[in-house]
C-alpha cells in the first residue's frame, strides 16, 4: 500500500498544477465571499424632471438609513445604459414625492426594494404632513429626532444564555459550498488516474508485483482522500486566520465531517469511473455533472429555498448535501454529536454502497 | 481536412452515450432552475416555516385601569383625562402588536403557541420552538406613559433564540419594522403635541412608487436568462470534450501517424475546430429548441428577431470552436491532468464572470467591469440586448467584438499547436 500512495505522492509532486489550480479558486472563491458578499446591493438612481439636487440627495439618505440597499445618485444616462445592457437589474427614478423602479429584467429584488421604498416614502409624508401644520418646521423636525433618540418601543434581541443573537451566515455557507464542490473536482481527477494507469499498463504491471489489489486500491484511494482533506482543510484555515471567518465551536467536529465527505467523495468517483469506460469519458461527464451538485443541494441560495419534493428527494443522494447540513450544524447553529450523527450516518452509507457497486463495477470490467 | 473532420465526427458518433448525456444534463439543469425560480423570485419567504412561543407577562386590561388612575391621581382635568385615555384604549400598543403578529401574512409563516417563560425556555432548548417573543411586565402602562405623557423610557419586546437562522432573521425583521413604524407615528405625535396640533392628524397617504420598464425595451424573463446562461455554459464543455478526446488520440499516437502521413498538423486542429462547432451547434440548438417549446421562451417574436438570434448563436458556436481548438492544443502542450484542470478552472472562472451561474449584478462591481471582456459575457450582453432590443447596431458591435474574440482565439491555438518536429 506504502509504495502504491509514495508513487502518487511522487506523481504530484513532479506536477503539482492541478492540485494548486483547485487550491487557488477555492481560495479566490473564499476571498471573493469573504471581502464582498456582506456589502450591500447598490441600487442606482437618478433624478427626474423638476427635483433638485439637494431633494433627491434628501431622499437617499433617508433610503440609506437602513435596509439592505445602499442607493447613490447618478446620471440618467449611465443608470440607464446599465440597465439596458444587463449590467444591474434595476435602476431608480426620483420624481416628486414619488419615485419608479425601471427595471428590464425578472428579477427578486425589484420586489424588495419597492417594500422599502414605500415603507420609507409613506413614513416621510407622515412625518412632512405633520410638519405642515406645524408652527415652525425645523423645531418639529428637531423635536422629533430627540424623541427618537429615547422611543417608547424597542426590540431586545438575544439568546438564551443572554449572548447577542447572530443573523444566519450565508458567506460561510457559500464558503463551505464552494470548497466543498472543487474538492470533489481535485478528488475526482486524482480516482480518474487510477483509470489512467490501467489503460497505460502500469496496472498490470503492479498486479504482477507481490502487491495485493486491496493494497493497490488501498494506497490509490487513501492518497485521493488525503489530498482532498489536504485541499478543504486549507481553505478552511485560511479562511479562519486569514478572512476571520467564524467557523464555530470546534474544529475537530469540522475535520471529521471533512474525512468523512471526502471519503465519500472518492467513492463516488470510484462509482463513475466503473460505469464510464475511459478516463476520457471520465473527464467529459464527471466534470459537467459535479458543477450541478451544489445547486441540487442548495449550496448556493439561502436555505428553504428548494421546495419541489423531486428535487430535495435527489439532494438525499448527493454527499455534498449532507455534509453541507453537518459543517452548517457544527458552525452556525453549534450542534453536538447527537443532532449531526444523523448526516454522517447518511454520508458513511454513501461511502459503502458506492466502494462496493464501484469495485465491482471495476473489476468486472476487461480493459 | 475533409478526411479529419469525417474522423472526428465519427469518434463523436461512436460515443452516444456520453453525447446524450451532454444534451440531457443542460435540460435537466434548466428545468432545475425552472423548478426553483418561480418560488424564489415570487415569494422568496412564503417556504419558511417558524415555530414560536408568546410569552405575555403584561395584562392589557389592568395596564390600562393603572392608566386611568394614574391620570386621575396626576389631577388633570377631567376633559383632558378622558381624552388621554380615550387615546390609550383606541389602539392599545399589545393590541396593535398582536394584530400584526396574526396577521395572515405572518401567521402563514410562523405558528404561534402561548407558554408560560419556564415552559416556553425548556422549549426552546430543546429545539421545539425557535424563538420566543416576551412581553415585559406593565408593558401596556410602561408605553402609554412615555407615548402620550412622555414619562418613563418606554419598555422593550424581546425576542429571544439560539438559531441564527434565516425564519429567525425575518421575524427579527418584521418586528422591528413594527417597533420602528409604532415609533415614528408617536414621535409625530409627540413633535406635534408640541406644536399645538390634534394628535388625531393622519395624513391620507398618496399612492406612489411602481415599476416601469424603458421604452422600446422587452423584459427578460428569468427563463431566457437561464436557458441562454445554461445553454452557453454547456456548449462550452463541448469544447472541453473535444479536448478530451485528444488525449485518446495523444495516448495512441494517433497524432504522431497523421505527420507521418504527410499531413500538415494545423489541418488536424481545423478538423478539430469545425468538429466541435458542429456539436455545439446541435446541442445548443436543441437546448434552445426544446425549452422554447416546452417553456414558451419566446413567444410571438418576428421573424426578424429569430434572424439575428440564429446569427448570435452561430456565434456563440464559433467562440466554442475556437475554445476546442484552444483546449486541444493545450493538451498537446502539457499533461493531460494539468490541462483538465486548467480547462475547468478556466470554464469556471468565465462562467461566473459572464453570468453563466449567476445574474452579474450580484457580483462585486470591480468583477462586473470584466463581464464584457469574456467571450461569453460579450455574447450574454449582447443577446439580453437583442432579446430587449432588437437593435441591429447594439448587435452588429456586438458580434464584432465576438469576431475579435474568436479570431484571438485561433491564432492563440494555432500558435500554441505543436509543429512539426516538436512531437
Amino acid at each position: 500500500m506504502v509504495p502504491v500512495f509514495l508513487a502518487q505522492w511522487m506523481k504530484e509532486k513532479r506536477s503539482p498544477y492541478m492540485v494548486l489550480i483547485f487550491i487557488s479558486i477555492s481560495i479566490a472563491a473564499a476571498l471573493l465571499f469573504g471581502s464582498n458578499m456582506d456589502i450591500k446591493l447598490k441600487i442606482d438612481t437618478f433624478r427626474g424632471e423638476g427635483v433638485t439636487v439637494e431633494e433627491a440627495e434628501r431622499w437617499i439618505d433617508r433610503l440609506n438609513e437602513s435596509g439592505a440597499f445602499i442607493f447613490s445618485l447618478r446620471a440618467e444616462e449611465e443608470s440607464l445604459a446599465d440597465v439596458r445592457q444587463g449590467r444591474s437589474d434595476m435602476a431608480v427614478r426620483l420624481l416628486k414625492d414619488d419615485y419608479r423602479i425601471i427595471a428590464v429584467m425578472e428579477s427578486t429584488n425589484v420586489e424588495l426594494v419597492q417594500q422599502h421604498m414605500q415603507a420609507v416614502y409613506h413614513e416621510e409624508f407622515r412625518i412632512m404632513a405633520a410638519a405642515s401644520h406645524a408652527e415652525d418646521e425645523l423645531e418639529f423636525r428637531e423635536a422629533m429626532k430627540t424623541y427618537m433618540e429615547q422611543p417608547p418601543l424597542k426590540l431586545q434581541s438575544s439568546t438564551s444564555s443572554g449572548s447577542e443573537l447572530r443573523s444566519y451566515d450565508m458567506r460561510l455557507q457559500l464558503l463551505f459550498g464552494f470548497s466543498l464542490f472543487l474538492a470533489m473536482l481535485t478528488v475526482g481527477f486524482r480516482v480518474n488516474a487510477m483509470t489512467a494507469e490501467k489503460i497505460s499498463g502500469i496496472w498490470n504491471r503492479v498486479i504482477l508485483s507481490p502487491l495485493t489489489k486491496t493494497e493497490m486500491y488501498l494506497g490509490h484511494l487513501t492518497y485521493s482522500t488525503l489530498i482532498g482533506i489536504v485541499q478543504i482543510t486549507m481553505v478552511f484555515l485560511l479562511a479562519k486566520y486569514l478572512f476571520g471567518f467564524s467557523l464555530g465551536h470546534s474544529f475537530g467536529m469540522l475535520a471529521m465531517i471533512v474525512v468523512l465527505y471526502t471519503m465519500t467523495i472518492v467513492a463516488m468517483s470510484m462509482l463513475f469511473t466503473g460505469i464510464l469506460r475511459t478516463p476520457e469519458q471520465f473527464g467529459a461527464i464527471f466534470t459537467s455533472i459535479v458543477p450541478i451538485m451544489p445547486l441540487i443541494s442548495g449550496a448556493y441560495m439561502p436555505p428553504g429555498t428548494i421546495t419541489n419534493d423531486v428535487l430535495l428527494f435527489i439532494g438525499q443522494f448527493l454527499p455534498l448535501q449532507h455534509a453541507l447540513d453537518a459543517l452548517i450544524g457544527v458552525s452556525i447553529y453549534e450542534q453536538g454529536w447527537t443532532d449531526i450523527y444523523l448526516p454522517l450516518a447518511k454520508l458513511l452509507l454513501m461511502a459503502v454502497i458506492f466502494f462496493g457497486v464501484g469495485i465491482n463495477l471495476v473489476e468486472r470490467r476487461r480493459l | 481536412m475533409r478526411a479529419f473532420l469525417k474522423k472526428d465526427v465519427l469518434v463523436y458518433w461512436r460515443d452516444r452515450k456520453q453525447n446524450i448525456f451532454s444534451l440531457v444534463i443542460p435540460l435537466i439543469l434548466i428545468v432545475v432552475l425552472g423548478l426553483l425560480l418561480p418560488n424564489w423570485i415570487e415569494n422568496p419567504t412564503s417556504t419558511l416555516q417558524l415555530k414560536a412561543a408568546m410569552v405575555v407577562h403584561d395584562n392589557e386590561a389592568a395596564g390600562l385601569e393603572q392608566f386611568q388612575s394614574s391620570l386621575k391621581s396626576r389631577g388633570l382635568p377631567d376633559e383632558e383625562a378622558a381624552v388621554l385615555f380615550e387615546l390609550a384604549a383606541l389602539s392599545p400598543p399589545v393590541s396593535l402588536l398582536n394584530d400584526m403578529l396574526k396577521s395572515d401574512q405572518i401567521v402563514s409563516m410562523v405558528e404561534w403557541v402561548e407558554l408560560d417563560e419556564e415552559a416556553a425556555l425548556r422549549r426552546l432548548q430543546s429545539g421545539e420552538i425557535q424563538a420566543i417573543v416576551t412581553l415585559p411586565e406593565d408593558f401596556t402602562l410602561h408605553i402609554l406613559n412615555k407615548t402620550l405623557l412622555d414619562e418613563g423610557n418606554g419598555a422593550a419586546i424581546s425576542l429571544t433564540s439560539d438559531d441564527p437562522s434565516i425564519e429567525v432573521g425575518v421575524l427579527q425583521g418584521i418586528i422591528e419594522g413594527f417597533t420602528q413604524q409604532f415609533n415614528a407615528s408617536s414621535a409625530i405625535a409627540h413633535a406635534g403635541t408640541h406644536s399645538a396640533v390634534t394628535l388625531n392628524q393622519e395624513a391620507v397617504l398618496p399612492s406612489i412608487g411602481g415599476v416601469e420598464t424603458i421604452e422600446g425595451v422587452r423584459v427578460l424573463t428569468s427563463f431566457q436568462y437561464f436557458t441562454l446562461a445554461v445553454g452557453a455554459m454547456f456548449a462550452m464543455y463541448v469544447a472541453a470534450n473535444s479536448a478530451n478526446k485528444a488525449i485518446t488520440e495523444k495516448r495512441e499516437h494517433v497524432f504522431q501517424r497523421i505527420l507521418l502521413s504527410g499531413s500538415h498538423p494545423l489541418t488536424y486542429l481545423a478538423g478539430k475546430i469545425v468538429a466541435t462547432l458542429m456539436m455545439s451547434l446541435l446541442q445548443l440548438t436543441l437546448v434552445i429548441l426544446i425549452c422554447h417549446f416546452v417553456l414558451d421562451l419566446f413567444p410571438g417574436y418576428s421573424l426578424e428577431f429569430w434572424l439575428g438570434f440564429s446569427l448570435l448563436m452561430m456565434m456563440m458556436c464559433l467562440i466554442v470552436a475556437a475554445l476546442g481548438g484552444l483546449f486541444t492544443a493545450a493538451m498537446f502542450r502539457m499533461n493531460a491532468n494539468t490541462a483538465n484542470a486548467i480547462i475547468q478552472a478556466l470554464l469556471l472562472i468565465i462562467g461566473v464572470i459572464g453570468g453563466n451561474f449567476a445574474p452579474i449584478y450580484i457580483l462585486p462591481d470591480a468583477v462586473q467591469q470584466l463581464w464584457e471582456w469574456t467571450p461569453n459575457g460579450l455574447w450574454l450582453s449582447t443577446m439580453i440586448q437583442w432579446i430587449q432590443q432588437e437593435s441591429w447596431e447594439a448587435a452588429i458591435n456586438g458580434m464584432l467584438g465576438l469576431s475579435a474574440f474568436i479570431i484571438a482565439i485561433i491564432a492563440l491555438s494555432v500558435w500554441t499547436f505543436p509543429k512539426r518536429g516538436r512531437i
